[in-house]
């Protein structure tokens, strides 16, 4: 193989490579975290990450195909997972209810109209108010 | 030199596949979340090693010692958290329960009336406290707690008849009459409302009474031992021998091979011996 055609394949191997490389980070993140907007669930598991940098968003604003800005700013987040495996933000003014939660304690829930991503691995979460209906 | 470079390689790379802290708390979750909690605790320890802020993972680990029976380190653990101000209502009822488990109950008491203050509402913490405080001998507050709990809950026996033993215990028997009425109201065969009125009868030395509530106790229930132990007792106080000798071989009957029974079983052997001609 000539010099040149090998040192043209090297270039394209390379360039291959940075293509995967930056393949997921081109990846539209999806903004959507499912889950019901309102419904009943027993709880399976907590979790709580204090000073963690959150973006909100409206839900009403990202379904109407406007533009969603995230704006990251640090917060106790609270998290609670129910029986339907959806991992659910607990809202910021129901901080009580989430921890008098009981491991199998069904608990009604609604929809704040907020979604929440995390900074630190872009997971997206509904954000729910407890004990609503 | 090639040596070295190669330990320092080695160390580099095992540094590198080291699970992170993240890592480890989402295995130990999966397994908390499904009650594996033997192999849960390791992995929260490791956790606790390698990122010392993950509340979430000091609370699950104090639980999942709680749930594994190790008292003492889930007390311990639980101490570390609540010093973190992590007052979650499941951490008050497991470590307060990981206390009493280890005869320390005041401790116990301590931290369910804390849990109380944070949230009082909470049945369970109630009923909790209100038996520790039975068992530490403040009848009072603990009647107050199972007034309230039956208020709530007015169809849980239990709480009635608490609250009817309590009464008995501060001499209030009239109280604690009424209370063993509401007991049989609810469900006419409780042979335990039956025995406290028998119980309570007996304190005030009306025995014709005593004797027939603790023969109701016994039709509703034929192995109540309690009721069967001190009927025969009266029995023989009233000296129906007859009546004793078949109610003391029906308690032996009963309570044989029982280990909590042992030094009432061996006083009843005796009482059975002398009543049938032997010596006590």
């Amino acid at each position: 193989m000539k010099h040149s055609s090998r040192k043209f394949l090297n270039i394209l191997n390379f360039l291959l490579l940075v293509f995967l490389c930056f393949l997921p980070a081109c990846e539209n993140p999806s903004l959507d975290p499912g889950g019901q907007e309102r419904g009943k669930g027993k709880v399976v598991d907590f979790s709580l990450e204090p000073n963690i940098r959150v973006a909100l968003y409206l839900e009403v604003d990202l379904k109407s195909g406007k533009k969603t800005e995230l704006n990251y700013g640090a917060m106790d987040a609270y998290f609670v997972t129910l029986d339907d495996n959806i991992t659910y933000m607990v809202d910021w003014n129901d901080i009580e209810d989430f921890k008098s939660l009981k491991k199998g304690q069904e608990v009604p829930y609604r929809s704040n109209g907020y979604f929440a991503r995390l900074e630190k691995n872009g997971k997206v979460f509904r954000v729910i108010r407890l004990n609503e209906i | 030199m090639k040596s070295k470079l190669l330990i320092g390689f080695s160390s580099l790379a095992l540094v590198a596949c080291s699970p992170s802290a993240q890592q480890l708390y989402e295995e130990a979750n999966a397994h908390f979340i499904k009650n594996q909690f033997e192999e849960a605790i390791p992995l929260f320890e490791q956790v606790q090693l390698k990122d010392a802020n993950n509340s979430a993972a000091l609370a699950k680990l104090a639980m999942s010692y709680a749930y594994t029976q190790q008292w003492q380190k889930c007390s311990e653990t639980g101490e570390q958290a609540f010093a973190r101000k992590l007052d979650l209502l499941q951490l008050y009822l497991q470590v307060s329960e990981c206390f009493a488990m280890q005869k320390k109950a005041d401790k116990a008491l301590s931290l369910l009336q804390e849990g109380l203050k944070r949230y009082p509402g909470d049945q369970d913490l109630k009923e909790r406290a209100a038996m520790l405080l039975f068992g530490k001998g403040d009848y009072a507050l603990s009647v107050s707690y199972f007034k309230e709990l039956s208020e709530q809950l007015p169809e849980r026996e239990d709480f009635l008849t608490n609250i009817a033993y309590g009464y008995e215990k501060l001499k209030k028997y009239a109280e604690a009459e009424s209370y063993f009425q509401k007991v049989l109201a609810i469900n006419a065969q409780d042979a335990n409302a039956f025995y406290g009125l028998g119980n309570l009868f007996e304190h005030q030395n009306q025995i014709s009474k005593a004797i027939d509530h603790y023969q109701k106790a016994i039709k509703a229930n034929g192995s109540h031992l309690s009721a069967l132990y001190n009927l025969a007792q009266l029995y023989e106080q009233e000296k129906m021998k007859t009546e004793a000798i078949a109610t003391w071989k029906k308690y032996i009957e009963v309570a044989k091979g029982q280990p909590s029974q042992k030094s009432f079983l061996d006083k009843a052997i005796a009482r059975l011996k002398k009543l049938e001609g032997g010596t006590a």
